[in-house]
């Protein structure tokens, strides 16, 4: 297995890794480097890795535990709210107006206070669209704590969207 | 699908019961003029996680930078002075004792005569002559001390 082969394997889903990693860490740069890390990670394993079946959860779950180590390397730095609304960087429909882009803020800011494991679910599920039992496979969860968590994670958000002035 | 339909499946969103496929028709739904206009919070919400699915990274190809980092040093950096300074004091202070140790003791004849004998014959006959040299001393040593004794009296030993 080669550079070009593995990031054939990858390249399908890095932006899901990289958004994991970034609803994590909080930071483009830190994502970035994580995805990079992994990558690594996959060249010096890589006869390891031809045997997994499931590439796109280990490769997720891996990012998840870098992330979780760039955390714990340094405080948790809330930052880049603007880059993630930035249109050019982030290909946002040319159509969001910009009261749309306050509530969508506003919901940003509603997630990221968010415990880390209810934040990690909606990341998954609702943002990536993975199924329970893959949720469950990355984190290393049963099926009926992701259950648990999703319900815990719509209710809290239900909560304060309500309080969302529209 | 009625909006009543839709607003049952979003019940069914919020209590974590609902299937991906289901979650697919809301986030279609939400997304049109008459999702956002009855469901406006619900619509924000997931217009949130349409712009989050929209971000992207920018690697593309593999960090092989990354696998094998420089190790380039810069001259000027104080640790490296320390470690060239560190570096010159072991060899001097290996110099000073190696000059130590290996000069061999002055006038040192016995370690200069030393041998080790190794048939028997030959250390059997060293030993007798060795014992031989030292019963001649002893003999020599006991005439000695019989001629010391006898030239004594009694008045030098009491010194009168």
């Amino acid at each position: 297995m080669n550079y070009q082969e593995i990031m054939n394997i990858v390249l399908p889903f890095k932006n899901k890794l990289y958004r994991f990693a970034l609803r994590l860490v909080s930071s483009s740069h830190d994502a970035e480097e994580i995805v990079q890390d992994l990558l690594i990670k996959i060249w010096k394993k890589k006869e390891d890795f031809e045997k997994i079946e499931n590439k796109e959860a280990w490769c997720m779950t891996v990012t998840r535990n870098l992330a979780y180590d760039k955390l714990r390397s340094r405080k948790r730095v809330h930052q880049e709210i603007e880059a993630q609304f930035d249109l050019k960087d982030n290909t946002v429909a040319a159509d969001v107006h910009l009261e749309q882009k306050e509530t969508l803020a506003r919901v940003r800011e509603l997630i990221e206070k968010m415990p880390e494991d209810l934040r990690t679910v909606i990341q998954l599920r609702d943002i990536e669209g993975y199924t329970y039992k893959e949720i469950a496979e990355i984190n290393n969860w049963s099926i009926s704590k992701v259950k648990v968590y999703i319900h815990r994670a719509r209710k809290a958000l239900q909560v304060a969207i309500s309080q969302i002035e529209l | 699908m009625e909006n009543k339909e839709f607003k049952e499946l979003i019940s069914k969103y919020w209590e974590g019961e609902s299937t991906l496929e289901e979650e697919t028709q809301l986030r279609i739904y939400l997304a049109t003029e008459d999702g956002r206009t009855n469901h406006p919070e619900e619509a924000a919400m997931f217009g949130f996680f349409t712009i989050q699915r929209e971000i992207k990274s920018n690697i593309t190809e593999f960090p092989v930078e990354k696998l094998e980092p420089a190790k380039v040093r810069s001259l000027n950096s104080l640790s490296f002075v320390r470690n060239i300074a560190a570096a010159i004091l072991i060899l001097l202070g290996g110099y000073f004792v190696w000059n130590n140790i290996s000069t061999p003791p002055e006038n040192n004849q016995l370690a200069e005569n030393w041998r080790e004998v190794e048939d028997p014959q030959e250390a059997l006959k060293i030993t007798k002559q060795a014992l031989a040299f030292l019963s001649n001393k002893v003999d020599k040593s006991e005439q000695i001390l019989k001629n010391n004794v006898a030239k004594l009296s009694v008045n030098k030993i009491l010194k009168k």
